[in-house]
């Protein structure tokens, strides 16, 4: 069933990869024109003898266009701002389950539903699962660069949210905000298994 | 213009000078030296920082070292570099571009000063005590920055000397403002003021609105960690945001007016785009105090889409200051001096810190690059390669005014190049680095996907870089003494400051030609001219 | 109203409309929203004071060249400020600093309306 829809509920990374290329897109056409147009400038009406400036006159019409070309832009990427996070952020309708997520200094626990604590996380691969995310004492972040996503974890409430794991492999898990001494190896490996292979491991199998 | 009595002339010794002058250019002045001083400190610590980082593994420094450094370093640049260095350029530039004698309130602003300079002190004093400087960055989260995570007395001596360093940014905020109000000569509509003394009121609106609430952030520190009040995280996060997004604009405004005002003088041309820029300028500070909620995007504490959309917003503002600097050099004669190439800088590499910034300000995309080497890329070109170019624009360019002396322009233009070799080499790998996956304050990264060798060519950056200031120290110190005269007006000046003699006398002004726009030199210029 | 309470009355209705924006977009009364209400009043609070206070022309002020008694001030401020660091009987020192530095200062203000009178 979930196969079916392209886009779906938590699947950061992909709707990451969406939203870059229309971003990266005008970025760079952005940096090209306005840097050029200044260079361009700068070489083109350098000092040279007997050159005498322009006078100064009111550029109304030009600055008025330039504006409006910028607020359509702006709106232009604030539209894809905005729909794009409702997308990564749309809660899934039905979460295949919920992991509980303990973030403390300096470790990260996972909380299965049947009660199991996993110092990895170990997910099925293509289903939404939904994450709670807490922390024993102060502010982390919990980051997994293959999903493209982060999730900061407060001490004094949960943070909800849902992912998707697009990919069977190995990736790395990371803390994003400092928490202290040991804050650069607060790492944690994410197992991303087929459902076999998880199904395997739910019922008390070892990777 | 007004007039003051003071009494005859003396020359007092320097110690006495620096304790006691009132004169609004000799405190600029030894601010500008703390501040050099004070970009040392945390240039040397970022050195160091480097060092550990060109490889993974912990060759340099611990991790508990490392983390005071990271510390020390965003600290110093921040609350003591950038801040204080954007009000010292007012201090000094704003009577003299207003045709004033002197700021308002001389001695509240020399007890500003020492509460910069004190403020300092006592925040740098917490590297001596048993437990150190604070280990957790500028921004001192909680409940990381609590007695429990953070004990010892090192997190209160910088609790006190960072509110020192706002309560001095607030005064000299509200004293510039109140000079650019009830000070300008006559004849000096608002709307006749500089560039520069334009973005000098922006950057005095977003002190003043955006300080009070670091100060309630300290407090807060200060609550949880000497009270058994319960401090709501979150609360904290979104009171420091309030002011930490406001003044990464404090450290723009003023150096955005220094390479406009450059680029006008030195394209020989009167700027072009007055009117819009007053209204972009204005409209840009009042939004940038809606927008900090983009610091909390990972958080799940704030209405994201509301703070996209305002972040966003802010592009067609920049775009304005942009289009501005373009017109003002179409139909120019630029002369191509190191202050020129120091605003064209500005102006090209700040752009590549703006463009990073939107696609910061897509909660989709925040969600990666939060939080990683992307952010620390990010802010690095907005403020080294972006501000501080404007500052080094401003310096070349206000320098001879403010001594007598030309810098030297070899020198100068070897301090440009190696300095946008340097900045670029140092941060654009910083984008690579958060892509794969670095994140932020930490000692050491996973050894793979080539960190290992961006960091490396970032730590030979961050050494060209150091070669660029230390060439620019040269070329000061040998320009104090050593440089060529400059005389009034080195440049062919459109604002008040260049009618006076270089240095200017101790109340500025012995006389002011007739004011009848924001260019009033260039217009006795183009009147003789007929 | 002097020319300057304009844009400070600008900033305000445009730190207003930011504060709305908000407040519509998110649907309730948060912290942020209050910041932003918060700064939009006290902008428009200090519009409406420069406009009352009108336009000062240039005072004529004795200020001397030296005083120290801003940095004596400014000595005993942080030593109450670092007070909360190293020792809360600190702080009598630092007030005592302090109302030196200040009574310095009230002393140079006496002799400078001595001097204009």
């Amino acid at each position: 069933m979930n196969a079916v829809l392209p886009l779906l509920a938590g699947d950061t990374a992909h709707q990451y990869a969406t939203l870059l290329r229309p971003y990266a897109l005008i970025l760079i056409a952005a940096f090209v024109v306005v840097n050029g147009a200044l260079l361009l400038a700068a070489v083109a009406f350098r000092d040279r003898p007997g050159r005498v400036p322009w006078p100064a006159r009111p550029h109304h019409r030009v600055t008025g266009v330039y504006v409006g070309v910028l607020v359509v832009l702006a709106a232009m990427l604030a539209t894809l701002a905005v729909r794009s996070e409702d997308r990564v952020d749309a809660a899934a309708t039905h979460p295949a389950f919920t992991i509980t997520v303990i973030a403390s200094q300096w470790r990260w626990t996972f909380v299965y539903p049947d009660g199991r604590h996993s110092p990895t996380l170990v997910a099925p691969v293509d289903r939404d699962i939904r994450f709670r995310l807490r922390s024993r004492d102060v502010l982390h972040s919990m980051y997994i660069p293959a999903e493209r996503f982060k999730r900061y974890a407060f001490p004094d409430r949960w943070n909800t949210f849902d992912l998707q794991f697009g990919r069977i492999g190995t990736f790395l898990g990371e803390c994003a905000q400092f928490c202290g001494w040991n804050h650069a190896y607060m790492r944690f490996t994410v197992r991303v298994l087929d459902d076999a292979g998880y199904a395997a491991w739910s019922t008390g199998g070892a990777l | 213009m007004s007039t003051a009595v003071s009494p005859a002339e003396r020359s007092p010794g320097l110690v006495l000078s620096w304790i006691g002058a009132t004169d609004h250019k000799r405190i600029a002045a030894h601010m500008a030296w703390a501040c050099g001083l004070f970009l040392v400190i945390g240039g040397l610590v970022a050195l160091t920082m480097r060092t550990e980082l060109a490889q993974p593994g912990l060759q340099v420094l611990s991790r508990d070292h490392y983390n005071e450094l990271y510390s020390l370093h965003g600290s110093t640049m921040i609350y003591f570099v950038m801040t204080p260095a954007a009000l010292a350029l007012g201090v000094y530039l704003v009577p003299l571009q207003i045709g004033a004698a002197d700021l308002v309130a001389p001695r509240l602003n020399l007890f500003a000063m020492w509460m910069l300079l004190g403020g300092a002190a006592v925040a740098f004093s917490s590297l001596l005590t048993a437990s150190g400087y604070p280990r957790d960055g500028w921004t001192e989260f909680l409940p990381m920055s609590n007695d429990t995570f953070s004990p010892g007395t090192g997190t209160d001596l910088w609790l006190a000397g960072v509110a020192a360093s706002a309560i001095s940014a607030m005064i000299l905020a509200g004293t510039i403002l109140a000079t650019i109000v009830l000070r300008r000569a006559p004849g000096m509509s608002m709307l006749r003021i500089p560039v520069f003394t334009w973005t000098m009121v922006a950057t005095c609106l977003n002190v003043l609105f955006a300080v009070p609430a670091l100060l309630g952030a300290l407090g807060l520190i200060f609550v949880a960690r000497h009270t058994d009040i319960a401090v709501n995280p979150a609360a904290y996060l979104n009171l420091f945001w309030f002011y930490g997004h406001p003044v990464v604009y404090v450290m723009f405004f003023p150096f955005v007016g220094a390479a406009l005002e450059v680029l006008a003088t030195n394209a020989r041309r009167r700027m072009a785009g007055y009117g819009p820029f007053v209204l972009a300028i204005i409209g840009f500070a009042a939004t940038s105090m809606a927008v900090w909620g983009h610091h909390m995007f990972a958080t799940g504490q704030v209405t994201n889409q509301y703070f996209a959309v305002t972040s966003i917003a802010l592009m067609v503002f920049a775009g304005v200051e942009y289009l501005d600097a373009f017109l003002t050099m179409w139909g120019g004669a630029i002369v191509m001096r190191t202050s020129t190439l120091f605003a064209l800088g500005f102006f090209a590499q700040f752009l590549v810190g703006g463009l990073t910034g939107l696609f910061l300000a897509s909660p989709t995309l925040d969600y990666q690059a939060n939080d990683t080497y992307f952010v620390v890329g990010h802010f690095h070109y907005t403020l080294f390669a972006g501000s501080m170019f404007g500052l080094f624009a401003g310096l070349y360019h206000w320098f001879p005014k403010a001594t007598g002396r030309l810098l030297d322009e070899r020198l100068g233009k070897l301090h440009f190049w190696l300095l946008v070799v340097g900045t670029n080499l140092t941060f654009f790998p910083f984008f690579i680095l958060g892509n794969e996956g670095m994140v932020r304050r930490v000692a050491d990264y996973p050894d793979q996907r080539g960190l290992a060798d961006w960091n490396l060519v970032a730590t030979v950056g961050s050494y060209v870089v150091a070669v660029a200031l230390l060439v620019f120290l040269v070329n000061v110190v040998w320009s104090k003494t050593l440089g060529a005269t400059a005389g009034a007006d080195p440049w062919q000046g459109q604002t008040l400051e260049w009618w006076t003699a270089s240095p200017p006398p101790r109340h500025n002004f012995e006389s002011l030609p007739p004011i009848r726009s924001h260019a009033p030199l260039l217009d006795l210029r183009e009147a003789e001219s007929e | 109203m002097t020319r300057f309470g304009a844009p400070l009355f600008g900033w305000a209705v445009m730190l207003a409309l930011l504060a709305a924006g908000l407040l519509a977009w998110s649907g309730e009364i948060e912290g942020p929203w209050l910041l932003l209400a918060a700064s939009s009043v006290a902008s428009a609070a200090i519009g409406f004071a420069l406009g009352l206070a009108g336009p000062v022309q240039g005072d004529r002020r004795a200020i001397p060249d030296i005083s120290i008694a801003p940095a004596v001030t400014a000595a005993g401020v942080l030593v109450v400020l670092v007070a909360f660091a190293a020792g809360r009987w600190l702080v009598l020192l630092g007030l005592g600093v302090t109302a030196l530095g200040l009574g310095g200062t009230v002393r140079e203000l006496r002799a400078q309306r001595r001097e204009l009178r």
